[in-house]
This record gives C-alpha cells, sequence and structure tokens, in this order.
C-alpha cells in the first residue's frame, strides 16, 4: 500500500516538476489514442507502466507495451485497486540499451517499471506496414517495479475444498452406481 | 398442444446435462494444474471451487436415471441449451473472484464469450490478470469452438448423441456415426493446435525476442483464440501487442482453418477432388474478396492509409478477422470506429455473413449464403423462362445435391432469425443512446460471435447491453432451434397438458 502511495506522489510531483520545456511534449496517452493521426511523426512524451513481454528482436531493438492507466500504481487483484475500465496501452520501441537498467515488465505478479518514454509517434508508418507505436529517443525510469501478490481467501478456500469433498462423493457414488448397472 | 415434460423427461435431460458437466470439471483442472505449477494460489483456490461445483452438477445428473435409454431431438436440445448457459455460468465464478470484473454479470458476460468464441470482453486490466486466469478464457474458447458436446460424444458413447450433436448446431457426418465424427474433429483440433501452438512459439522465440515460455504461453493461448475463431488475447491490445507481420500471417493461416468446416478439413486431408466446386468454399472465397475490396475502396476513401502495403496488410487482417468471426485486431477499438462509410460496411457485411457452416465460426454461414443466392437465381430463371419450364438447380457439398424447396426454406428462416437477432442488438444499442453505426457493428460483433469493438463492450456498458449482448452471443452460437426449444419446454412445464 505504501509504495503505491508513494509511486503515485512521485508520479504527480513529476509531473508538476517536469522542465518547462518537456512538459510541453508530455500528452495522456488516452489523448493520443482518441486522435492518432494529429500526432503522428510528432515528438511526443508518455509516462506509464511498461507491461508484457520485452522482445528482444534479432535487429537489436525491443519492444514492449506502456499502459497509461490507473493499474499501473494500483493494480486490481493486489489490495486496493478498483476497477477503472479496460488498460489503456501503446507499443513502443527502442534501442537494447535504452532497456538495460529497467525492472522486467507488468504482469500478474508484478508491477512493471513506471518511465517516461519520450519518441516519436509513428502512425500507420509505411515502413512497418501501417503499424502504430511510439518510436524511442529516450526513456526515463521514474519508479522501479515490485512484486505483488493476490492475496489469498482463505473462506474461498475453505468453501472450495468443502464441496470438491462433497463433488469426489457424488461422482465416486455414481461411478458405483453405474458398476452395479 | 405441448405435452407436460414427466419427471423421466426431467431425468433423462439432467443426467445427459450431468455428463457434459463431468467432462467439463475434467477441463477445469487444466487451469487448476496451471495456477499451481505457476505459484498463483489465489486463482487456485478459485478454481478448484469451479471444479467442484461442476462436479457437484456432473455427480447429481449421473444419479438421475431414466427409464427411456434414448434422447429424443427436444430432449438434446434442451440439453445443449443449457449447457451453453451453466457452463459459462459457473466458468464465470473464477473471473468473479478475480476482482478483474465489476461484478458477477460481468464476469458471466466474458465466460459467455469465451464459451460462444465471440471475444468481446469487460475486464478490468488485463494485463496484470494471472495467466492462469487468461489460460482459462482461451479453453473457454476451445471448449466452445470444438463443442463441449463433442468432447462428452467422444467420451461417452451411448444412445440419441446424434440429438445432441445435431442441437449444438453441426450438421455434418464425416463417418456413419456420430461418435467417429466427434473424434475425427478432435483429432484435428489437436494436429492443428500442435502445430499451430509451434510455429508461434518458433516465431515468439526467435522472431519476437520473448523468452521460451513466454512464447509458448503466447502461442498456446493465440492458437486457442484464433483456431477457434474466438479473438480474447493475453494483452489488451489484441494482435496489435506483437508488432510482426509473420505472426498475423501464422494466425491468419489459424483463423482461416477454424472458418472451415471439419468436412473440408476431412477433404484436404484425404486430397479429395472437386473442392473447387464445394459450394461453401466458393461462397466464402467470394465473399471474403468482395467484403476486402468494399473495405479497402472505404479506408481509401477517407484517407486512413495513403499507401498500398499498409492498406492492404490492415485491411486484410481486419477483414479476415471479421469473416472468420475471429475478432483480433491490429488497430486499437479506437480507430475502428473511425472506418465509417464502405469500409464499415465492408466489416460490418463480413462479421455478419461469418465462416463455413460446421465450423468454429459464427454468423449466417457460408453454405447459406450460397445457397440463398442460388435460390434467387433459380426463382429469377422461373420467371424469365417460358411458363413450365422446369428449373433443377444443384450444388456441390461432399457431392451433387438437389436444392429443394425443404432446404431453400431451412436456409432463408435462419437467415432472417439471424438478421432479426443483428436488428435486435441494434435496436438495444440505439435505446441507450449509441450512434446508429456503433450499435449496429456492436450488435453484429455479438450475435455473430465475431468480437470486434468499436469501443462500446467494455466494463462500463450499460446493464440492458450486457445482458443483450450475452443473450445475442448464446442464440447466435446455437443458431436458434436449441434455444427456441428451451423456450418452447419451460412453456410446456408451465402450461403443457
Amino acid at each position: 500500500m505504501m509504495r503505491r502511495l508513494l509511486a503515485a506522489i512521485t508520479l504527480v510531483l513529476i509531473a508538476v516538476a517536469q522542465p518547462a520545456a518537456a512538459a510541453a511534449d508530455d500528452i495522456d496517452l488516452a489523448d493520443l489514442l482518441a486522435d492518432p493521426a494529429a500526432y503522428a511523426d510528432a515528438q511526443v512524451a508518455l509516462v506509464g507502466e511498461l507491461i508484457g513481454d520485452y522482445g528482444f528482436r534479432p535487429d537489436g531493438t525491443v519492444w514492449t507495451q506502456l499502459n497509461d492507466d490507473p493499474y499501473a500504481t494500483a493494480p486490481l487483484h493486489a489490495a486496493g485497486g478498483t476497477p477503472s475500465g479496460g488498460n489503456v496501452g501503446v507499443g513502443i520501441v527502442g534501442d537494447r540499451s535504452m532497456f538495460h537498467e529497467l525492472d522486467p515488465p507488468g504482469r500478474f505478479d508484478r508491477v512493471g517499471p513506471v518511465v517516461r518514454a519520450v519518441g516519436v509517434w509513428r502512425y500507420h508508418d509505411d515502413a512497418r506496414g501501417g503499424e502504430s507505436y511510439l518510436e524511442l529517443t529516450d526513456l526515463e525510469p521514474i519508479w522501479p517495479g515490485y512484486p505483488i501478490q493476490q492475496p489469498l481467501s482463505r473462506p474461498v478456500l475453505i468453501v472450495a475444498i468443502g464441496l470438491a469433498a462433497i463433488a469426489v462423493l457424488l461422482l465416486a457414488g455414481a461411478v458405483r452406481k453405474q458398476r452395479h448397472r | 398442444m405441448l405435452l407436460k415434460p414427466t419427471l423421466d423427461d426431467l431425468n433423462l435431460i439432467g443426467h445427459n446435462l450431468g455428463r457434459v458437466m463431468t467432462v467439463t470439471a475434467g477441463a477445469g483442472l487444466l487451469p487448476l494444474v496451471w495456477a499451481i505449477a505457476e505459484h498463483e494460489p489465489a486463482p487456485a483456490s478459485a478454481f478448484l471451487l469451479m471444479v467442484a461445483v461442476y462436479a457437484i452438477l456432473g455427480g447429481a445428473g449421473l444419479h438421475l436415471r431414466s427409464q427411456r435409454k434414448h434422447l429424443s431431438w427436444s430432449h438434446g436440445m434442451v440439453v445443449v441449451a443449457l449447457v451453453w448457459l451453466l457452463v459459462p455460468a459457473v466458468g464465470a465464478i473464477p473471473f468473479w473472484l478475480s476482482g478483474h470484473f465489476a461484478g458477477y454479470l460481468d464476469a458471466f458476460f466474458d465466460a459467455m464469450s469465451g464459451i460462444t468464441t465471440t471475444g468481446l470482453t469487460v475486464a478490468n486490466d488485463l494485463d496484470h490478470m494471472a495467466t492462469s486466469m487468461i489460460f482459462w478464457r482461451h479453453l473457454l474458447h476451445f471448449l466452445g469452438g470444438q463443442g463441449i458436446i463433442i468432447a462428452a460424444l467422444s467420451l461417452f458413447a451411448g444412445a440419441g448423441v446424434a440429438a445432441l450433436y445435431h442441437s449444438e448446431g453441426r450438421d455434418e457426418h464425416i463417418f456413419p456415426s456420430v461418435g467417429s465424427t466427434a473424434r475425427f474433429i478432435w483429432l484435428v483440433s489437436v494436429v492443428n493446435a500442435l502445430l499451430g501452438v509451434t510455429v508461434l512459439a518458433i516465431i515468439g522465440t526467435a522472431s519476437l525476442g520473448f523468452d521460451v515460455g513466454r512464447s509458448i504461453f503466447h502461442g498456446i493461448t493465440i492458437f486457442m483464440a484464433a483456431f477457434d475463431t474466438g479473438g480474447f488475447s493475453p494483452q489488451s491490445t489484441s494482435m496489435a501487442y506483437y508488432h510482426s507481420a509473420l505472426y498475423e500471417a501464422a494466425t491468419s493461416i489459424l483463423m482461416v482453418a477454424g472458418a472451415l468446416s471439419f468436412g473440408l478439413h476431412y477433404a484436404l486431408w484425404r486430397r479429395q477432388r472437386h473442392l473447387h466446386r464445394n459450394i461453401e468454399a466458393r461462397t466464402l472465397l467470394i465473399t471474403f474478396f468482395g467484403t476486402l475490396i468494399i473495405t479497402q475502396i472505404g479506408l481509401v476513401t477517407l484517407g486512413l492509409y495513403d499507401t498500398v502495403g499498409p492498406l492492404t496488410r490492415q485491411s486484410y487482417f481486419q477483414v479476415l478477422s471479421a469473416h472468420t468471426g475471429t475478432g483480433f485486431a491490429t488497430v486499437p477499438s479506437s480507430e475502428l470506429a473511425l472506418w465509417g462509410g464502405l469500409a464499415f460496411a465492408g466489416m460490418a457485411i463480413a462479421m455478419a455473413l461469418g465462416g463455413m457452416a460446421s465450423s468454429t465460426a459464427g454468423g449466417v454461414k457460408a453454405l447459406r449464403i450460397g445457397l440463398t443466392a442460388k435460390a434467387i437465381v433459380a426463382q429469377v430463371k422461373k420467371v424469365l423462362l417460358p411458363e413450365g419450364t422446369v428449373i433443377s438447380t444443384r450444388f456441390w457439398l461432399n457431392g451433387p445435391k438437389d436444392l429443394s424447396s425443404d432446404v431453400v426454406q431451412g436456409v432463408m428462416t435462419a437467415t432472417l432469425l439471424y438478421v432479426a437477432l443483428y436488428l435486435v442488438g441494434a435496436g438495444a444499442g440505439l435505446a441507450v443512446g449509441l450512434p446508429l453505426q456503433e450499435a449496429v457493428f456492436e450488435s453484429i460483433s455479438a450475435a455473430a460471435n465475431v468480437g470486434l469493438s468499436v469501443g462500446v463492450t467494455g466494463p462500463g456498458m450499460p446493464t440492458l447491453l450486457k445482458v443483450t449482448y450475452i443473450l445475442q452471443m448464446w442464440a447466435g452460437r446455437l443458431e436458434f432451434l436449441a434455444v427456441f426449444s428451451l423456450f418452447g419446454f419451460l412453456w410446456a412445464t408451465v402450461r403443457g397438458r
């Protein structure tokens, strides 16, 4: 809980304290996706959690996904997160060297590193068959990733074990009945 | 006058439901084992609960005994309609307990979407969902696509199985017995699974640079969603996550394989001649390229893609996904919403038409479209030719067949019912204030079990739409007859004599 709170405070502080030049390019991913053509080939900066996989491709680049949604600081299953809709994510690509120091990406068992991704928004890129993605020029770690775990619900486990025992008895009875016929 | 079902009828239905629930409990062990292996204790306890409920329903059903040994058609229809409600109702339990859904209705929505191979989702924070939970979502696709009934038929030989088989919307007899046909369907699926997962895992490791374990995970989930024309994805950005033309190409082949009827799979395996005469194959080719061209003209008109390469790749993948009823997308739903005019028309028609009969795809189906076209041509000929001219219309489907008026009537009825279902969903969309285009698109996507979305379907969607889409997915997958039979059965229970 404390770590998530600190992460949220850090994000707010960064948003407030960014130098003016950089802040001019900072945009919400939701705004970018609402009108992606308007940012075509523009330099933009996105803040969010790296999630899924780091795809280390043979050409020396790394592809991954950046999510700019509330779950970056409060995943649902790790105590406290509230449902806030689907994820808001986009593909980013950069040189392998940018990803050396980063923690593993976010998944069920961890929150991924929160980064400020600066790059050129490639919209319907001809060179890549019409894909849209952020081509990184800089990747600045803001907050490291950390492990999370969904707490085990004892009532669910107890009920599950109880019902499983009943199920075994019922099925065993049915099998016995079948053999007798 | 409908006859009131007797206790013996109920026992017979309950017993067969029990069989299917027992098989589903067995399938539910897979995500449980996965969760234990992946050290996901909370999901594991949820899966144990789910398996226990399936097994209790199965065990209780198996205890019921009927005097009759044979399932009648109406019994089979009722069993199948109930199976397709009960399996998602229980299968929703782990989703509900995962915290990723706002409530049980949302969890049920995703389970129904999974089992009907639709692929629409109302999940929150999919990207942090447990891998075992994602596996269960995709396994639901596999169970639904291959047919839970098929699984049960493969394991339980018994009288009256043909009634169950046909009630699930399958008309095909590849072999003389339904059991042999069911086993062939599983053989096709397993062979495709081994090939598909291997190819996707190799691309994932060698080309995308994922580690081996994750490549296999993506391979398994994407295979099940593609071959069963489902459309769920392990990541929120669907196929756009992979940024790979190669991965899209491999997935395309699986989507096409899923949209082919198992009869055609058999013909391909046996390298039979006359494939080019198969009415379904010809219709599917014509409608696919027709809708692709319409969509491309629309996209060019909208100015969304400037050059041929991107236009071809993006339109091809989206139209193929729509036509096969898969629902994968390489563009976000917010961008798909911008595909107006002819692009919208091309996509909507592709979704509405669907794949082949007796495949994992939804929609009206190529066979019905082809036969409808032939019937229209015959009708026009009848008007133009001299009075009294005898017009014989034939078509090729595993051999030459006559287009009888009974067949035409059946085809027309089913087609009209699909159109009505699309309109009902669109009406519900309009009722909650959606623009016409969005209401129509989402309704067709749900009823034809496609899963593409222009952003309407989501956790914040009005309850009326959630319930409407659930019913559309259910009725669309079962092709109406089983659904009507269940309503008739319930009516007879209350008002019959």
